[in-house]
């Protein structure tokens, strides 16, 4: 009897917790949590949801396509108040599972899913591309008499042109005859994960004179970082100035959704921010505070849903000049005066 | 378009070749005695895993490349010991081993580092090789000049297997068992223990190309970070009819079209996705029409029963 | 789960948030703006502009080390060099300077100063690669050797081989048998 009580009493106290909080489901998509990038950004705004808001959170990372839909589908049978689809991957799984269950809100990144119990959540990363373009171009350098900056993609979908066509247009404000090269991991969700490949093309730019190479792949970028390791070795890469001109010895990345300054120090001229994080945590907050709707939001530079990075990783490669120059137009764009291209 | 035909491109594609060619010669070994190996891809990702894993907790990438070595084999020794001892379908048992490699490191990874997906970066990667004075000379230079300590490994294990499976009495019995394990049994030799030791050879192989993967070429273990290499290396041996030699030009053609699939990208006016595929297709067209007739071992994939 | 996992749980994750360093600096700051800066617009040329700065950019004593290690002066770093403190000399990043003085002085300086840093660690690097190759090469052929020498025995003979390919993959704790292994048979 007394065995059963406790039963009963333990079972009582750990459901009116579950009651008492508001529970949150994240599914990733194939970089997985911890991709440095994409994915890890969402995570730490949800985690930090979850330190701040005290919400319960469960994620899960699939394993492959399949598995999306069932795991949101267990997630909203089984009462959970707001599900997350990361990716333009689950938007499919997201309008399944979301006219199933009505009464549930969802929540999808990089998509537009057109029902009143989902917030569509999307970015205007071509913006901040742009800004990111202008800064890759200010740090390239001449090789071989040719100035050459780069672009890895992880798909070659719309979203990810994109980033191409901001980061394009950015570099060709500053040096219109710059060439920018394009590559694209894969054509399948692996190619958000497939570092080694990222890695060789990393270094096909390289030999064709790319000096700044930025990565728009998610955690295939981490082998962009492999192959910067291993052209510039050890330490961090700050230009020189002989006689007033200025020596780079280096090749340099930049990085993206999260701020990956830290992962090669030096060597990483700056991140483009895909504040996922922000998006998240503020998605959560208002289902909090019961005012959550569907809809879609949009994240862009005026409401810093996107940008750029700076830190102490890479305060020295990016000179006050640089800076002036890039808010300037980052106002510019803000204002309406700079029309980012977001298509090729 | 032509520029991209240089020096690089070859460079390129013998990185990325090399894990064909472990995984390949491990797979030599296997079916040159008899047992058919399609746990490659398996054994790689275990390997890959394993070394990776080990590296970073060690902070030494060699106990990882050590580790990853020891565990291939022995994930090839469930795969041996299901095929010979209990004549499980060859085919079948590799299979399982595959399967167990998409589930288990992401079980293993989430348990230790709560990610199903990567494995946290090593801190010290395999060393890049720069043979002093050859690295200076132009053109020898890009060619042979600078690579992973494993890729000249791989190379060596070239020759090395030739030698092993032609010059050496181990390699005449291993043919042998392959070709007719009746008359090898008469004959005094152990077809058990012969077949066992291939396997166990092609699996410390494999889990060698596994660990280039994500300790030596990358520096953490990533999901499927094979990508169905191990496959590739199958059909680079078959190609290869069985023999070193033909087997790593197999693996060079496959890593050189790989390395020009990314070169070409943007280059030449057709679609992205179509130059992805060109490595595969590749592949395919030389299995299917320069080969012909192969010469399998006669008794390859035919469980053998000892005689009592 | 239980509660209990879960706030285990909860608390690695938030420590690991705590390492990941992510500050994001104020991009509004404008400090008073150069003669050429005031005149772009957004069709300005701007190809021709050297992006470096130049006027006097005084980098205080914190952020000027420039050493692989010391990325902040607060933060407790595992590889401290003995050779930070020189650093702390270093103001002045020679290429935000267009000061004539400090110029090649400085960066060849910063090249010495980093390289024995470099050296060092290069050298760590080293020993550990070539302990490692050795060690790899010498774990290959000791167990090529062990098989050889123990392949009359009776390790090799009566038990299954199974259990001897087991004992092959770790040939030390095979070695360790023979003297129990017996005289060769056969």
């Amino acid at each position: 009897m007394k065995k059963f009580l406790a039963v009963l009493a333990l079972s009582f106290i750990l459901s009116v917790q579950a009651w008492a909080e508001v529970r949150v489901g994240i599914v990733f998509d194939a970089g997985g949590k911890n991709d440095r990038s994409f994915n890890q950004s969402a995570w730490e705004g949800a985690q930090k949801a979850r330190d701040e808001l005290g919400i319960y959170l469960k994620d899960v990372e699939p394993g492959d396509s399949s598995a999306v839909e069932e795991a949101m589908r267990a997630f909203a049978s089984e009462g959970y108040d707001l599900i997350f689809g990361i990716g333009f991957a689950n938007a499919t799984a997201i309008k399944n599972v979301g006219t199933e269950y009505p009464d549930v809100k969802f929540a999808i990144v990089d998509s537009v899913v057109d029902l009143p119990n989902v917030s569509s959540l999307v970015f205007k990363e071509h913006e901040a591309s742009y800004l990111v373009g202008m800064i890759a171009a200010m740090r390239s350098r001449v090789v071989d008499g040719k100035r050459v900056v780069g672009f890895i993609g992880g798909m070659e979908i719309d979203l990810i042109k994109k980033f191409e066509s901001g980061y394009k247009a950015g570099a060709q404000r500053i040096y219109p005859s710059i060439e920018v090269v394009i590559n694209y991991v894969g054509n399948t969700p692996k190619a958000w994960n497939d570092p080694a490949t990222a890695k060789e093309i990393a270094k096909a730019q390289m030999g064709k004179g790319a000096s700044v190479i930025y990565a728009a792949a998610g955690g295939s970028g981490n082998g962009l970082f492999d192959a910067l390791k291993e052209v510039n070795g050890r330490g961090p890469c700050f230009p020189k100035i002989k006689k007033g001109k200025r020596i780079d010895e280096c090749i340099y990345a930049i990085g993206v959704d999260s701020n990956q300054n830290y992962i090669v120090p030096g060597q990483i001229v700056t991140s483009m921010l895909k504040r996922v994080d922000v998006a998240v945590f503020d998605t959560i907050r208002r289902l909090e505070a019961g005012k959550l709707t569907g809809g879609v939001n949009i994240y862009g530079l005026e409401n810093n849903g996107v940008g750029y990075s700076v830190d102490k990783y890479n305060r020295k490669l990016i000179t006050r000049k640089m800076e002036k120059v890039v808010n300037l137009f980052r106002k510019k764009i803000i204002a309406g005066d700079i029309q980012v291209p977001d298509k090729r | 378009m032509w520029e991209i035909l240089d020096l690089e491109l070859i460079a390129s594609g013998l990185r990325l070749s090399t894990p064909l060619i472990l995984a390949a010669l491990g797979g030599m070994f296997s079916e040159r005695a008899g047992v058919v190996n399609i746990a490659l891809d398996g054994i790689m990702i275990f390997g890959a895993f394993t070394g990776a894993v080990v590296a970073y907790e060690t902070a030494n990438p060699w106990y990882g490349l050590l580790a990853a070595m020891a565990l291939g084999g022995l994930v090839a020794h469930i795969h041996g010991i299901a095929s010979i001892r209990y004549q499980a379908d060859q085919v079948v048992s590799g299979t399982a081993i595959n399967l167990l490699a998409i589930g288990v490191p992401a079980v293993l990874s989430n348990a230790l580092y709560n990610s199903t997906t990567v494995t946290p970066n090593i801190q010290l990667m395999l060393p890049i090789i720069h043979i002093p004075i050859i690295s200076s000379i132009p053109i020898l230079g890009t060619l042979l000049g600078k690579y992973s300590i494993l890729v000249f490994f791989a190379f060596a294990m070239v020759p090395l297997s030739w030698f092993v499976i032609q010059k050496t009495s181990f390699g005449l019995r291993l043919r042998a068992v392959g070709e007719n394990p009746e008359a090898a049994e008469t004959a005094g030799i152990n077809v058990y223990l012969m077949r066992y030791y291939a396997v166990w050879i092609s699996g410390l192989l494999a889990g060698l190309g596994g660990a280039f993967l994500s300790i030596a070429h990358g520096s953490s273990y990533v999901n499927n970070i094979s990508a169905g290499r191990g496959f590739i290396a199958l059909a680079a041996l078959i190609f290869g009819r069985y023999t070193p030699k033909l087997t790593l030009v197999g693996c060079m053609i496959f890593g050189i079209a790989d390395a020009f699939q990314i070169r070409v990208q943007g280059v030449i006016p057709i679609p992205v996705q179509f130059i992805q595929m060109f490595p595969y297709v590749l592949t395919m067209i030389v299995l299917a029409g320069l080969m012909g007739r192969a010469h399998v071992p006669a008794a390859d994939g035919i469980p053998y029963a000892q005689a009592k | 789960m239980t509660t209990r996992s879960i706030t285990i749980i909860f608390l690695a994750l938030l420590l690991a948030t705590v390492f990941i360093s992510a500050p994001h600096s104020s991009l509004n700051a404008e400090s008073a703006s150069t003669q050429q800066l005031e005149q772009i617009t957004s069709d300005s040329n701007l190809s021709n502009t050297n992006w470096d700065d130049d006027t006097e950019e005084k980098s205080t004593g914190k952020d000027s080390a420039l050493s692989a290690v010391n990325w902040d002066e607060k933060e407790d770093m595992e590889e401290t060099s003995p050779s930070e403190k020189e650093k702390g000399d270093f103001s002045g990043e020679s290429w935000e300077d267009e000061g004539s003085e400090n110029e090649s002085d400085a960066a060849d300086g910063l090249q010495a100063l980093n390289q024995s840093d470099i050296d060092k660690l290069d050298s760590q690097e080293r020993q550990v690669h070539i302990y490692g190759f050795i060690l790899f090469i010498g774990y290959i052929l000791g167990g090529i050797l062990t098989a050889f020498v123990t392949r009359n025995r009776k390790i090799a003979v009566s038990y299954p081989p199974e259990l001897l390919i087991l004992l092959h993959t770790f040939w030390p704790l095979e070695l360790l048998l023979i003297p129990f292994g017996g005289k060769p048979v056969r």
